[in-house]
């Protein structure tokens, strides 16, 4: 009878009943090589002040851990979220660092946040596919002059965020990613 | 001149080798696992989830009903097929103005051709005082619209559309469901659609008795055009039951076939499809006296909590003569559920799952919007029944035993059971098994859930019964995945794609069998 009470006391069920990702522990993943191939494995989940800056990476879930940078990898996938490395134009310098795809493209469209005095930061950085890659802080002057220079293969788009047509200011960048985007697809599957 | 020799086998054969061999010819060949990468588990509790494949890409489609816009959620993943990867979401709902909800509501869709579906919508107009129902084309890949087409309307304010898909994919049928008139008579109406939207044929049914207020219908289309309505029907002093009409278009035939049943069963679950031209139909009788305590039904009209005592199966045949209502009475087992028809040339598997849904609020203010519940899936097994195709007579039936101990707010993704036929037209399954990894007198239970396969030969023995070590999920203590017992993807004939959970992530992936 007392080991039916030891047994009760012991009887806690050890499956897992979390239902969000745990920080401090590893999911599987992938990381990019700057050969563009994928290395599959396990990805530690880390909080936002570390996730932009470094990656620990394990190929065998009982594997050697690796701590990558941005300078060693192109990128890494975990949680359904792809960071890629990239180098961009900051105010005053340029920097390099993990960035979140917030949308793929011709034009691509990343997220990064820090934290500063006691809020989270968020910027957007653009990149497009000459390689130039800018945080978007950097167009709250002269928007028209830098975005039109973005997307200055799509001339049409270009003059139109030139001319500062309606539609085509700072408010609406999300729709010239798109429109930018769109046309680009097309282009490339004639 | 030939002389006969009886050669007695080597006792060693005999005992050891031969049950070894036809062991393995009674098994399933060998499976191959690729799982894809994993993505945030989506909650799909109450949702209606289906999946279709393209060339290329694996869909992952969600319908919800959001009581806030009176509209559906209609959202897609899509997956690449090549490593099972989330490549893209598309929001494929009806877009919101600004300001109120837009009047134009989701009815239903249905796949052409790959990515290529037809949306359905209806639109109450308030100058006409009439609901019309829209189709337009959409393509989920890139989330295309093409414009609307008006298809039929209904002249008032209330009344339904319900539309039916043939399997292949060549005809629809619409039923306008009628608002309720008092003292007048029921009558429903039927459409014929081809697959570019065109009225092929219509017929306004008038029924023998007084319109009805709760009305129940389900409608199947064969590629011939030939309609069935399945509906209940509840008269004054009368037990509710069914009846199913047959509607040909090509000669304007309406048959009619009672299901009601003279004794205290009643239908409480069905099933029913066309194949070439046949039309089958199943369904589940529980006896009136068990139906009450306990019956809950979710949102999806899932019922839940409710006995089976029999199954009735019906057989339309293409000149749209009956060819039998057969009931098969069996002893009664609780929180029947069908989860999958399966045929072959002379029988088919009625798959069930024994499970009950316990839906609870979380909140004790019974006027809060927004409530959360709290849900735990109770099950005891499976139920197998395997009826004959040409007679509809039960030809065995099967209980499998398992409980799944760890359902909090889960969905019910681990405790049903996945079922196909393999090339000998055995019934495969595929369920968990829940089993404590520590051993001991005093120990601290530690589950973990084995994937297993049990296959069910045509007489209903089974041949093999096995966990898929191959699988690589559950069975240790290190694997957080586990079987997702919700959906089982054909892709080709040996070849299903399957999921795994971990309750914060799902991930899809390829079981192929090999010969």
């Amino acid at each position: 009878m007392r080991y039916l009470f030891i047994l009760l006391f012991f009887s806690v069920n050890s499956v897992l009943s979390a239902q969000d990702y745990r920080i401090g522990s590893f999911y599987e993943g992938y990381i990019i090589k700057k050969d563009g191939s994928r290395d599959r494995g396990y990805i530690l989940y880390t909080d936002e002040s570390k996730r932009f800056e470094q990656v620990t990476f394990r190929k065998e879930k009982k594997g050697k851990n690796q701590r990558l940078k941005p300078k060693d990898i192109a990128g890494y996938k975990i949680a359904d979220q792809v960071y890629h490395s990239v180098n961009y134009k900051d105010f005053p310098f340029s920097n390099t660092r993990f960035l979140l795809l917030e949308k793929d493209g011709c034009l691509k469209e990343y997220s990064y946040k820090f934290y500063n005095e006691g809020a989270w930061v968020r910027h957007t950085i653009l990149k497009n596919d000459e390689g130039e890659a800018e945080n978007m802080d950097t167009y709250l002057l002269n928007f028209s002059k830098k975005m039109s220079n973005m997307v200055r293969k799509d001339e049409a788009l270009a003059q139109k965020i030139l001319n500062k047509e309606k539609g085509y200011d700072l408010l609406h960048y999300n729709e010239i990613i798109d429109a930018y985007n769109a046309n680009c697809e097309t282009e490339s599957d004639d | 001149m030939h002389t006969m020799r009886i050669v007695k086998p080597n006792p060693m054969i005999r005992n050891y080798i031969l049950p070894i061999l036809g062991l393995l010819s009674f098994s399933l060949s060998a499976q191959n696992f690729y799982w894809g990468y994993p993505f945030p588990q989506p909650n799909e509790t109450e949702k209606n989830v289906s999946h279709v494949l393209d060339e290329n890409i694996l869909y992952r489609i969600s319908k919800e009903y959001d009581l806030s816009i009176f509209n559906y959620h209609v959202l897609t993943d899509q997956f690449s097929l090549n490593e099972l990867e989330k490549v893209k979401s598309l929001d494929l709902s009806v877009d919101q103005p600004p300001m109120g909800t837009a009047t134009l509501t989701f009815v239903d869709l249905f796949q052409i051709k790959g990515s290529d579906f037809v949306f359905y919508y209806d639109e109450y107009n308030h100058k006409s005082k009439s609901i019309t129902l829209y189709s337009n084309l959409v393509n989920i890949r890139t989330g295309k619209k093409s414009d609307l087409k008006p298809l039929a309307t209904i002249d008032s304010r209330n009344g339904n559309f319900q539309i039916a898909q043939s399997p292949g994919k060549s005809k629809y049928a619409v039923l306008k469901e009628l608002p309720f008139e008092k003292n007048t008579q029921e009558k429903v109406e039927l459409l014929l659609l081809d697959s570019n939207q065109n009225i092929l044929s219509q017929k306004v049914i008038e029924f023998p008795f007084e319109a009805q207020r709760n009305k129940q219908h389900e409608i199947y289309v064969s590629d011939e055009g030939r309609i069935v309505l399945l509906k209940s029907i509840r008269e004054k002093k009368e037990k509710p039951y069914f009846n199913l009409y047959e509607w040909n278009p090509a000669n304007d035939e309406l048959n009619t076939i009672s299901l009601r049943q003279e004794d205290n069963y009643q239908i409480f679950q069905y099933d029913g499809s066309f194949h070439a031209e046949e039309f089958y139909f199943i369904s589940l009788l529980t006896h009136e006296k068990s139906t009450d305590i306990g019956m809950k039904i979710d949102l999806n009209g899932r019922h839940s909590g409710i006995s089976g005592s029999g199954v009735l199966a019906v057989k339309i045949k293409p000149d749209g003569k009956t060819d039998y209502v057969q009931r098969n009475d069996f002893d009664i087992i609780s929180n029947l559920n069908i989860k999958n028809l399966l045929y072959n040339q002379s029988q088919f598997f009625v798959v069930c799952d024994r499970s009950y849904t316990n839906k609870k609020s979380k909140s004790s203010n019974i006027g809060q919007m927004n409530k959360e519940y709290d849900y735990t899936y109770l099950n005891n097994g499976f139920y197998i029944l395997s009826l004959d195709k040409n007679t509809g007579q039960l030809q065995w039936d099967k209980i499998i035993e398992t409980s799944e101990p760890n359902t909090h707010n889960d969905n019910g993704d681990f405790l049903s059971v996945l079922s196909f036929l393999d090339s000998n037209n055995r019934l495969v399954l595929l369920y968990n098994e829940t089993r404590d990894l520590n051993k001991g007198v005093i120990h601290i239970v530690y589950n973990r859930r084995f994937p297993m396969m049990e296959v069910i030969s045509t007489h209903g023995e089974t041949v093999s019964k096995a966990p898929l070590l191959a699988a690589g999920i559950g069975v240790v203590k290190e694997e957080p995945f586990e079987l997702n017992t919700q959906f089982l993807i054909p892709v080709t004939d040996n070849k299903f794609i399957l999921r795994a959970s971990n309750k914060v992530e799902y991930k899809y992936g390829y079981m192929e069998l090999t010969p």
